[in-house]
């Protein structure tokens, strides 16, 4: 760093080369992360109590959080079992395709050779995931049976 | 400011509403939003301090969720030494 703000232009590559490097590894981190606590719900089943933490929402409101059932839904899922992570939390289920989409276009907007244009989401869909998340939220706390299939 | 980063934002917050069950989540959607509408309005600065006000929001989430994690995890192995040790 500091031959590189004396002289600047004398070695641009390895100044390019440890920035791509750092970028990947701060894409290939998330990556990791994920890859890990995956492997973990896989193992370790979230539908024993007491092998996780409880919501701190739930745990303290005793009312569910749009996220309740995340870990039992992940757990059903990578074990194959759809309509079981469907039940545990429908959102999640559903939001997956689309986190694993824009992390897949935030990979190759960052590291990969060719430039591609920048993802953009209109604020309509934003303001629209917002009410999607408040009426599960809200829903999913109703204990009434067709709104109770949403809950955890 | 680049479209991006709101984007970014919108999907840390969703990422943290889902995963650190904390309505926190739910702030950071809201800001991450207001960010975006402002930005198509052409309020720049507006756009810029929602952003910010997002992030801390989704920092402030994923350090919670980790800390609860973190505790809980303290506790089960405290009190599987304390059962090993005292041979419950």
């Amino acid at each position: 760093m500091v031959s590189e703000s004396a002289n600047p232009r004398s070695r641009p590559r390895p100044h390019l080369l440890a920035r791509q490097t750092a970028t990947f590894a701060a894409w290939l981190a998330p990556a990791v992360l994920a890859g890990c606590g995956l492997a973990l719900v896989y193992a370790v089943d979230p539908r024993t109590p007491g092998n996780y933490p409880p919501c701190l929402f739930l745990f303290v409101t005793g009312c569910y959080c749009p996220g309740c059932g995340t870990l039992r839904a992940l757990h059903s899922l990578l074990h194959g079992d759809l309509s079981g992570a469907l039940g545990y939390n429908a959102l999640t289920i559903a939001l997956l395709p689309f986190l694993g989409a824009a992390y897949c276009h935030g990979l190759a907007h960052a590291v990969g050779r060719r430039p591609i244009p920048a993802l953009r989401v209109s604020h309509h869909a934003a303001w629209a995931t917002l009410a999607v998340v408040l009426a599960f939220w809200a829903m999913r706390n109703v204990p009434v049976s067709p709104l109770s299939a949403l809950a955890p | 400011m680049s479209g991006s980063n709101h984007t970014l934002n919108l999907i840390l917050a969703i990422v943290v509403t889902v995963f650190c069950c904390l309505p926190l989540g739910i702030v950071a959607i809201v800001f991450a939003a207001i960010g975006m509408s402002r930005e198509g309005s052409g309020d720049y600065a507006g756009a810029e301090s929602a952003a910010r006000t997002a992030r801390i929001c989704i920092w402030i989430s994923f350090g919670l969720g980790l800390a609860v994690l973190a505790i809980y995890a303290l506790l089960f192995l405290l009190l599987g030494i304390g059962t090993a040790i005292l041979g419950f």
